[in-house]
């Protein structure tokens, strides 16, 4: 059951093409590693898959709907998630408020509910204090939750962001380097958090990474982009063992 | 004939928005908060002309003086108040530049009463061209300021203080890195911004007949209008080209005003210049960062 | 989020508050021109809250809010002036309109100024306060600006009283909801906020239509509070003397707001040198805040309040039952 499929994407910027000729595939439920050398287009990808940027040709497709023109938040309402390189959280806002607000489209009360204060309105508040408290259990920043996101370390942060975009509650989660600013312990467990995502949300989740080994065992499929397409797409194994494609990709 | 004049009177006071969007375009380029209290600079430069030509000082001298007290002025209040903001985002600096223009001219008003003073009367006279009359304040006006502008454009374009200068407009910390002392260059650039805003001043000493403490706000906003619609916010970091752009966006501002004043209504100059700057704004929007 | 329909300590509270000043105004105990500086104080307390919805919370300096005012000023006076119905009905009838003229100017200047980052956001804003005061005077619009005198005085306590608490209220609920969260989030990270399905073109042009609709209430409540306007009350300096007052109060903090719009309308009545220094001591606070006490200076009152409680309780001064 194909998810998301990108159809001959291109951008180009000024005349300068960023993605040329992409084909991309994602199967509900797969996790999909994406690697390649510095500025291969890896995050320039995620940027269209979300609506940051518009392709200049080429088509999108999101569960059978064309979704190449769309802004960001619709994309968002439609189940598709991201979170971003370096860590990017509302630096004002406390630890349990980021995650909160990755809650808003399940919140289904309008302003009248709001003013007149009606039951829905602290059902769904109540609830939705609770599935927070369960996301920051999860992620181990129970006790950082009335801490300003600003004040906590880097890495707590990158926690931080992807907790936020599970919280929209999306069928596909983009994740750009989540383990940023993680030691290799912190990583293997938080691959265990992912997989564990993926199970029982049953969420697609598209991982970029700089370190291949990282996400071999959790993959279903590796892609490979160098220059703003993706040259190879195969079991992690294979890829992995394709010393010409690392070479390639991290010049040796 | 009369639409003539209307242009020619329109130079003369498009000649001190000029320089004084031509101030408006220094500082704001220099330290990016636009400088609100450029207004009230001007403002004080004529009081002070004013005051000390009035103490029988010839009026060059009176000029010099006014020109060192609003250099120590500007200089001031950018070391003191605006320098800390830099770090914070640009709105914050411009709130604070448009509450200290206030604040200086309440305080103003508070210590010299809000009449209106006598100024003016010192150069009277026409030049005959033909069927023209065009006084000699027109021509005075014109003159400086485009010698000013071409001043201010070749210093910048071709001297090495210039070049020091755009430096510092493009990239504070990279300058300070190579042993600029950067902070020292805000303070000239302030200082010249203030030098042009006396010249703005004094003409308008020469060409008008009285002067109130809220021109200040008055001319000031409009000169901002000219600044911004010739380039100030338009095309970041490329200081030569906001230069021109003020100067002639002021000219031109000067001609606008006149034109609606004497075919339309007198208010109604401020909405259209108003509503020029808003559309192009709003309509510049996708330049903007 | 506790499942009651309001704090009964609030309203107990509030209630206590209308009945005392209301006999004290009518028994005499507030002459009549301090009843008058009451109610300014009040619609203060609108605007310094309103404004502090679009700037503080929202995240967006607007100098436009005293030409919106103006704007429901003048349509209130146009609604009571032309119809003559009784005052308790046509009141509230020109209260309404007023508010929905500015809120629907504000909605639409706002559709393409919404686009505009912050800096170029303020000029324009200062723009379209001038151009509203411009055109009030050049459209002969109630007189120009001769301004009118002779407004009938509508704006009696009870009615101040009534129309600043339930703005104060809906301002606050409203912002205790995934309504604030998200408006909060906007100005700290727009992307961010929109990887979370939160339409924040749609939430700036809502808060800002929303903050010009209460302003409009405000003007309509001060014309025929003092019965006589011009247009030139009503320039860009006004917005400056209450943006001032926000950012005294602390952006985004409600309480402040409230506490600024008091402290600094009733202060310089108090002490008549001050009045005269009026502008200049709401900038200068402005300036010196920004740049020592950001936060602003009545924004920390719960922690005001809760450390004097325990010096007063450790002094057995206060005598609590626990």
């Amino acid at each position: 059951m194909i998810l998301l499929e990108l159809d001959n994407v291109n951008l180009s910027f000024d005349g300068i093409k960023v993605i040329r000729e992409l084909n991309f595939k994602i199967c509900e439920n797969q996790i999909v590693g994406i690697v390649g050398a510095t500025e291969s287009g890896k995050t320039t990808l995620f940027d269209i898959i979300c609506g940051v940027y518009n392709p200049t040709s080429g088509k999108i497709i999101f569960e059978g709907q064309d979704i190449t023109n769309m802004s960001i938040e619709k994309l968002n309402q439609l189940g598709i998630a991201r979170t971003f390189q370096n860590g990017n959280v509302f630096q004002n806002l406390t630890v349990a408020n980021n995650i909160r607000v990755g809650f808003y489209n399940s919140l289904s009360y309008n302003i009248l509910d709001v003013l007149a204060r009606r039951d829905t309105f602290f059902q769904q508040e109540k609830y939705l204090t609770e599935r927070v408290d369960e996301l920051l259990e999860i992620f181990e920043l129970v006790d950082l939750k009335d801490q300003l996101a600003r004040n906590i370390p880097y890495d707590l942060q990158c926690k931080l962001d992807i907790a936020r975009a599970i919280a929209t509650s999306p069928k596909l989660l983009l994740l750009d380097r989540p383990t940023n600013g993680m030691t290799n312990s912190q990583a293997e467990k938080f691959m265990n958090i992912i997989e564990m995502v993926n199970r029982k949300f049953k969420t697609a989740i598209a991982i970029i990474e700089n370190d291949i080994n990282l996400i071999l065992n959790i993959c279903n499929e590796i892609s490979v982009m160098e220059y703003g397409t993706i040259i190879a797409t195969g079991e992690p194994i294979e890829i992995k063992n394709n010393q010409a494609l690392l070479s390639i990709c991290f010049g040796e | 004939m009369n639409f003539i004049n209307d242009i020619i009177d329109g130079l003369r006071s498009g000649s001190i928005y000029a320089l004084i969007a031509l101030a408006f375009s220094l500082g704001a380029n220099i330290c990016g908060i636009i400088n609100f209290v450029n207004g009230e600079i001007f403002m004080i430069s004529i009081y002070i002309i004013a005051f000390c030509y009035g103490l029988k000082i010839p009026l060059i001298l009176s000029v010099i003086i006014s020109m060192i007290i609003c250099a120590l002025f500007n200089v001031t209040i950018e070391k003191y108040i605006y320098r800390p903001f830099y770090k914070h985002p640009k709105i914050t600096g411009l709130i604070v530049s448009i509450g200290m223009a206030f604040l200086i001219q309440n305080i103003f008003v508070l210590f010299f009463s809000s009449d209106p003073i006598n100024i003016g009367n010192t150069i009277s006279g026409q030049f005959k061209f033909g069927a023209l009359e065009i006084e000699y304040t027109v021509l005075i006006s014109i003159l400086i300021a485009f010698s000013l502008m071409i001043a201010t454009y070749g210093i910048l374009k071709y001297t090495k203080i210039g070049k020091i200068i755009r430096a510092v407009c493009e990239n504070y910390e990279s300058t300070t890195l190579m042993g600029i002392d950067a902070d020292k260059i805000i303070s000239l650039v302030f200082a010249i911004c203030a030098v042009l805003l006396v010249c703005s001043g004094c003409l308008f000493y020469l060409s008008f007949p009285i002067a109130n403490p809220y021109i200040g706000t008055m001319i000031g906003l409009r000169a901002l209008a000219a600044s911004i619609i010739g380039g100030l916010g338009l095309i970041q970091g490329s200081i030569l080209t906001c230069v021109s752009g003020a100067v002639i966006s002021g000219f031109l501002i000067g001609i606008i005003e006149t034109v609606v004043k004497s075919y339309i209504s007198v208010q109604l100059s401020d909405v259209v210049i108003f509503a020029f700057l808003a559309i192009f704004l709003l309509v510049n929007h996708k330049k903007y960062k | 989020m506790e499942k009651k329909f309001f704090s009964f300590k609030i309203f107990f509270f509030v209630v206590a508050l209308y009945v005392v000043l209301l006999s004290a105004i009518s028994f005499g105990l507030i002459n009549s021109y301090w009843a008058g500086i009451l109610n300014i104080t009040l619609i203060n307390i609108i605007l310094v809250v309103s404004l502090n919805l679009a700037t503080g919370f929202l995240g967006q300096l607007t100098l436009a809010h005293s030409g919106f005012m103006a704007i429901g000023a003048y349509a209130s006076i146009a609604v009571t002036k032309f119809l003559s119905m009784k005052g308790y009905f046509e009141f509230p009838l020109a209260l309404i309109c007023a508010g929905l003229l500015s809120m629907t100017l504000a909605f639409f200047i706002s559709i393409p100024a919404m686009k505009i980052a912050g800096n170029h956001l303020v000029i324009i804003t200062l723009a379209v306060n001038e151009i509203i005061r411009n055109l009030i005077i050049n459209l002969n619009i109630g007189n120009g600006s001769s301004g009118l005198r002779g407004i009938a005085h509508y704006s009696n306590f009870t009615i101040v009283f009534v129309i600043t608490i339930l703005i104060i209220a809906v301002i606050y609920l409203l912002l205790n909801s995934k309504y604030g969260l998200a408006i909060v989030c906007i100005p700290q990270n727009e992307m961010l906020a929109k990887s979370c399905s939160i339409n924040t073109f749609y939430y700036k042009l809502a808060a800002f239509s929303l903050t010009a609709f209460f302003a409009g209430i405000a003007g309509g409540l001060y014309a025929h509070e003092i019965t006589v306007i011009e247009p030139n009350m009503f320039d860009y300096s006004y917005s400056l003397e209450l943006l001032a007052m926000v950012i005294i109060g602390g952006l985004g903090s409600i309480e402040g707001s409230i506490i600024s719009a008091i402290v600094l309308t009733i202060l310089p009545y108090l002490f008549s040198f001050a009045f005269d220094l009026r502008i200049i001591i709401y900038l200068a606070g402005m300036i010196a805040v920004m740049m020592y006490m950001p936060n602003g200076l009545f924004s920390q009152y719960k922690t005001f309040i809760s450390n004097l409680t325990s010096m007063l309780k450790e002094k057995k001064l206060l005598n609590l039952k626990r």
